[in-house]
């Protein structure tokens, strides 16, 4: 049960991808202890922790820089060991999910940092975190207000060996904007949050690729319409800075309006993780 | 020479599949057997059944020693249901209110037949006779409980999940894949689809599975 390093080996988009300003990561930051390179399976059966898989919640309003609005962000930590699931979880797996219970019960949706990919035995390919993880919530309809107390739970699958089904509710004190000072931590986890943007997948016979810059790292990770119409095949999708996917995707029938996945992109002064749509700016 | 026998068969099948030009995400089990090897085979290449090809055929034990084949069910229709009596979602889906609580009762027939699967390797969780014999007696399944301790039917399906859903069509095609539903939560919401209900509707109304494939949802396979 080994992840790979993924999480910490972004990249960054050098100028066309350069909204905003890359993430700068360590050239050669450490692998935690569970995590396995992309795309080779562990076939070992890895012992089931001995510790019950907690998982630390807590949540807080954070100012970000260049941000004007407050933002509800909120951080799980499952225990060593022990991971838990992006939005789109892959083969196997439960997303995490945050709904609120007041003022009044309504989801509410969570911007995700790209995930970890982990590969299992039978080819089973998941998406996930299994360190500290800020997720930043939101609400479609309208932002929340922090003027306003607010209690949420936080609902995942915690998974090593086995997996178990957790929930945490916290409670969220008021904050006055005005107060609220950037944090280092909560900066640095709101710029690794997917910027989107469509990129331009090359025609190739009968594959199509997409070329990160020069000496970069680019790693594909598919939400799940994606996930589910590449049935599983192909993974990793992408080596060095080239990623392939098979031309059918976009004409194979029928042929869907979306087709989303997020993309990191490394390079050795940093990283950007970009949300692209494959339907849009590349015609079937 | 026994080398010779059992390896050029596969090398056959390596060709076949490559001469086929099958573009990749259509790869398909045409080539899958009636044997494990050629089972496996189909596995090492990537290629596992695929909706509207044939499905892998196999040879298991249930819990009782009874040999079981996808053969012996031509012409009926068979729900393979990939089981692991201690994943939660397992579970959930057999416990009350579950999508599977009732639904190999209320949908098998003399021409419909359920089977649960077990692709759990030795010592894993949810692998060993006791552990699901008395899974089968809590949740009243009538339906065997076959041991894939190897995991190569497993892996010839592309079963990734427990449960992971699979139905064979009488001609011996696979005619759906995906989860039994659309809520790995258990909670269903307006957007609830029993996407295996719909499917063996539509099989046994003689319709072609307007919904052949979907997502899986559960705990892996504890290969």
């Amino acid at each position: 049960m080994l992840w790979r390093t993924a999480l910490m080996s972004f990249a960054a988009v050098a100028a066309a991808c350069a909204e905003r300003p890359s993430v700068a990561v360590p050239p050669a930051a450490p692998a935690q202890p569970i995590a396995a390179p992309d795309g080779q399976a562990k076939r070992a059966h890895q012992p089931v922790p001995k510790k019950t898989p907690k998982v630390a919640a807590r949540a807080q309003w954070t100012s970000i820089t260049g941000v004007d609005a407050p933002q509800l962000a909120v951080e799980l930590t499952p225990a060593p060991g022990w991971h838990i699931y992006w939005h789109s979880p892959g083969d196997t797996g439960l997303a995490t999910a945050f709904e609120l219970l007041a003022p009044r019960r309504e989801q509410v949706a969570a911007r995700m940092p790209a995930p970890k990919r982990k590969v299992s035995a039978g080819d089973i390919v998941s998406y996930g975190f299994d360190g500290a993880t800020t997720f930043f919530l939101q609400r479609p309809s309208a932002p929340l207000e922090s003027s306003k107390a607010l209690t949420l739970e936080a609902s995942w699958l915690a998974c090593a060996e086995i997996c178990i089904k957790g929930s945490k509710k916290i409670a969220v004190e008021p904050a006055d904007p005005a107060a609220l000072k950037p944090k280092t931590a909560t900066d640095k986890a709101w710029q690794a949050l997917p910027v989107e943007r469509s990129v331009v997948w090359k025609r190739a016979g009968a594959e199509r690729v997409y070329q990160g810059p020069t000496g970069s790292t680019v790693k594909l990770f598919p939400h799940a319409a994606l996930h589910l119409r590449l049935d599983g095949r192909a993974t990793p999708y992408c080596r060095d800075n080239l990623c392939r996917l098979p031309a059918e995707l976009w004409t194979k029938s029928p042929t869907p309006a979306s087709l989303l996945a997020t993309l990191h992109i490394e390079t050795a002064s940093g990283y950007t993780a970009v949300e692209t749509d494959l339907m849009k700016g590349n015609t079937p | 020479m026994t080398i010779l026998r059992v390896f050029l068969p596969v090398l056959a099948l390596s060709w076949a599949h490559a001469a086929q030009a099958t573009p990749p995400l259509l790869a398909h089990c045409g080539g899958c057997g009636p044997t494990h090897a050629k089972a496996k085979t189909n596995h090492q290449h990537g290629k596992t059944a695929s909706v509207g090809h044939a499905a892998p055929t196999f040879k298991l034990k249930d819990l009782n020693g009874k040999e079981h084949s996808l053969e012996q069910y031509k012409g009926k229709t068979v729900v393979l249901e990939w089981f692991n009596p201690e994943c939660p979602f397992v579970v959930s889906a057999h416990g009350k209110g579950g999508v599977l609580e009732n639904l190999a009762k209320t949908t098998s027939s003399k021409d419909t037949v359920w089977l649960a699967i077990n692709s759990g390797a030795k010592g894993r969780q949810g692998q060993g006779t006791k552990v699901n014999r008395a899974a089968a007696k809590k949740w009243s399944m009538d339906y065997p409980i076959l041991i894939d301790e190897s995991g190569e039917v497993g892996k010839a399906y592309g079963a990734k999940t427990t449960p992971h859903m699979f139905v064979v069509d009488a001609k011996g095609n696979l005619a759906y894949k995906g989860g039994p539903d659309n809520a790995p939560s258990g909670r269903k919401g307006k957007s609830y689809k029993p996407y295996l209900t719909d499917a063996l509707a539509d099989l046994a109304s003689g319709k072609r599975v307007r919904k052949a494939s979907t997502s899986s949802w559960g705990c892996s396979v504890k290969y």
